[in-house]
């Protein structure tokens, strides 16, 4: 493991381990909340019409914990959900391997499903981790994704 | 002064290195050290569209560096 951040309702990690969703879920689990909702993205075996072996993510790490807790305290206000979790990888992931989790706990289900989702959407725009594709024919740094 | 510059990314294939020291005038800012690495890798003056941190924040061009800083540069970011 690379990083680990746990602070109350806040849980973080950077990791070099695959992604366990039991230990997501786990993490998550709050007794005032009755929804918890994850999202597990995968890394495909193609892209554009090749196929893709394995990617590779590198992070700013300790950017990555002041953006996570920045973004965290926003969902909370925009959405009143209570945790908010995120476990990523990073090094070298193969295809069909976990990458992310992404996970909310909310007293009910729409803010839970709703914060997961902008939870995702903001981990793509702004928070400093990078992935390189490997195919047949090369590498390459990936553009940002909606 | 001297501070610190780190590469992410394609920024870091385009310099060949991840982080380096760096002497800049006293009172230089964000957009001046945008400059000095442009001039030192071309790669980086050439249509990479890259933020700027400096100790772990996003910074603005306009903002004035101190010595000791840590700057991030950092690409279009791809997590997830």
């Amino acid at each position: 493991m690379q990083m680990k951040m746990e602070s109350p309702n806040n849980f973080f990690q950077l990791t070099l381990r695959t992604l366990s969703e039991s230990e997501a879920r786990a993490d998550l689990h709050n007794l005032s909340c009755g929804a918890h909702v994850l999202f597990v993205g995968t890394v495909r075996n193609g892209s554009k019409g090749e196929g893709v072996t394995h990617l590779e993510f590198e992070a700013y790490e300790p950017m990555v914990h002041r953006v996570l807790t920045e973004i965290a305290a926003d969902l909370r206000k925009e959405f009143g959900v209570t945790g908010v979790l995120l476990h990523h990888r990073i090094g070298r992931v193969e295809a069909g391997e976990p990458a992310v989790i992404a996970g909310i706990s909310a007293p009910h289900r729409a803010e839970a499903f709703h914060a997961c989702e902008a939870l995702m959407n903001r981990l793509k725009q702004s928070v400093p981790i990078w992935k390189k594709e490997f195919t047949a024919s090369g590498a390459v740094w990936v553009s940002p994704t909606p | 002064m001297k501070i610190t510059v780190l590469f992410f990314g394609v920024a870091h294939d385009i310099a060949g290195i991840r982080q380096m020291p760096l002497e800049l005038p006293e009172g230089a800012s964000a957009s001046d050290l945008r400059n000095a690495l442009a001039s030192r890798f071309s790669g980086l003056d050439e249509g990479l569209a890259y933020a700027l941190a400096v100790n772990e924040k996003l910074c603005a061009e306009n903002l004035v560096l101190c010595d000791g800083d840590v700057a991030a540069v950092l690409p279009p970011m791809s997590g997830g």
